[in-house]
């Protein structure tokens, strides 16, 4: 009995501290505005997409609709409009293989009436798309772990570092130019030490690369009107 | 002294994560991926319908196809889509043209789509966290006396993200659904561009002006690379190559 209240307390210790316990990220934005101003006008519409051209670019679904979500609680005054709504609602002209991949391009999708129509009923003013992965870049360590009648246990220490890079551009509607840029690099590391229970302390790097770009997109859209370079830890 | 360790398991850390991982994933696809039924799920196309009446023949191998797979090891046993790229066919060319039966006189076009082929790969078999289909079609397109219109070639990739307590079945379903959406993509906004669909629409709206296109045919510049970029002329290419294709075509566009 008292052997198994002190592996419950074990377990509860390691539970409480991979939840209150996280790893850092560092994360570098870097933004350039294209254009000096950036009109959004109550009721516009804005759409925030993810790149899939080729099987290398393969955006995370989870970013973008995650960036869509801070953006909508950022500027409140207008609409974003979620990918999967958005891509179903132009289907076929916006899928993998015939995405536009420059605004130029974007003209001549435009130039489908039926498009143009859609586009003005939902008063969709700007396209944000979003381009890169979050990729495992360096990991080491190693862990033991044995179970037997009298209990079980790990032992060891790893670690691995995860490393984000995403560009999203901004793309203005109404002048079919691009406007902006939000440039992000994340990199974190986890670790996972074990002592009898392993402790994972996990470094979000994904969520924090969102957090970033997500946070400077609603600073580019409210305010601001010059190039910046930002570095938070 | 008592205790005996019964399985001490040393590995580094990402490969016991990757066996965990493995594991349940193995449980997961042999409890659920054996059969699979897929439910289209292609949204209507926002395309202009083109002036012409099609008819839509689906032979009996088409309209009853299931992939079996051969292989015992493999984590597939059957795949059924027959339904689903009906409905496909049925949603993109009921959009692009009218649809009518066979026996209208008025009808001019049919079009008999063939699966080709299809393929797939899981994630234990290729190291990547997904699941990848790859389907390749072939369009007959006839005029009314059933004589040949046009053959083409396409080809639709679909892929999904492999995620943790999402069954394969799901897993293959989805990505069977986005090769059939990629398939519909191409067939929408390349259809009304076909040499042969743009002679048609011509000689429909005016007799005469057939003779004239044919004669721009040969020398226009412009309806030449259309012919190029036609999944007419050119068999539908891999996602790789098309990727390409369209960064070299920018390039030349910029040069331009």
């Amino acid at each position: 009995m008292i052997s198994s209240n002190y592996t419950y307390s074990k377990f509860t210790l390691a539970l409480a501290v991979s939840v209150f316990a996280s790893a850092c990220t560092t994360i570098n934005i870097d933004q350039v505005r294209l254009q000096d101003t950036v009109e959004l006008r109550q009721g516009d519409a804005m759409v925030v997409l993810g790149r899939h051209q080729t099987p290398e670019i393969q955006t995370e679904a989870s970013l973008v609709a995650c960036i869509g979500g801070k953006l909508q609680r950022g500027a409140r005054e207008v609409r974003v409009i979620s990918e999967p709504e958005f891509v179903n609602a132009f289907y076929p002209w916006f899928e993998a293989r015939t995405a536009p991949l420059r605004p130029e391009k974007l003209r001549k999708v435009l130039n489908e009436p039926l498009v143009a129509e859609k586009l003005e009923a939902m008063k969709i003013r700007y396209f944000v798309w979003v381009e890169g992965s979050t990729e495992r870049t360096a990991q080491s360590g190693s862990l033991t772990c044995s179970i037997g009648p009298g209990g079980g246990g790990c032992f060891g220490f790893g670690t691995w570092e995860d490393t984000s890079d995403y560009e999203t551009t901004i793309w203005d509607i109404n002048t079919l130019e691009e406007v902006g840029r939000v440039s992000t690099e994340a990199v974190g590391t986890s670790y996972l030490p074990a002592f009898v229970v392993p402790i994972p302390l996990l470094a979000q790097v994904e969520g924090d690369a969102c957090k970033g770009m997500g946070k400077q997109l609603v600073r580019f859209f409210k305010d601001g009107k010059n190039t910046e370079l930002k570095t938070l830890k | 002294m008592n205790k005996i360790i019964i399985s001490p398991v040393e590995c580094p850390v990402a490969r016991c994560t990757k066996l965990f991982s493995g594991l349940l994933m193995l449980l997961l696809m042999t409890a659920c991926a054996s059969k699979v039924t897929v439910i289209a799920d292609i949204p209507t196309p926002l395309v202009e319908k083109v002036p012409l009446k099609a008819h839509l023949s689906y032979t009996e191998k088409f309209k009853n196809h299931v992939y079996i797979e051969s292989e015992k090891k493999r984590v597939l046993k059957s795949i059924d889509f027959a339904t689903a790229q009906a409905d496909l066919f049925d949603s993109i060319f009921g959009q692009l043209t009218t649809l009518v039966p066979l026996d209208d006189v008025s009808k001019d076009l049919i079009i008999e789509p063939e699966i080709l082929d299809f393929q797939y790969t899981a994630p234990h078999e290729t190291k990547l966290k997904q699941y990848e289909v790859w389907i390749k079609y072939r369009l007959k397109i006839l005029k009314p006396d059933e004589s040949s219109l046009a053959d083409w070639t396409i080809k639709g990739y679909g892929k999904t993200p492999t995620a943790m307590l999402t069954s394969a079945s799901r897993a293959f379903n989805s990505a069977t659904n986005i090769a059939l959406r990629d398939v519909g993509a191409q067939l929408s906004t390349r259809f009304s561009g076909q040499r042969s669909i743009k002679k048609l629409i011509a000689n429909k709206e005016d007799p005469q002006r057939i003779s004239d296109i044919s004669v721009a045919d040969n020398s226009s510049p412009q309806l030449e690379q259309v012919a190029l970029d036609s999944i007419a002329d050119v068999e539908a290419v891999e996602l790789e190559a098309q990727g390409a294709k369209e960064k070299n075509s920018e390039d030349v566009d910029d040069q331009q």
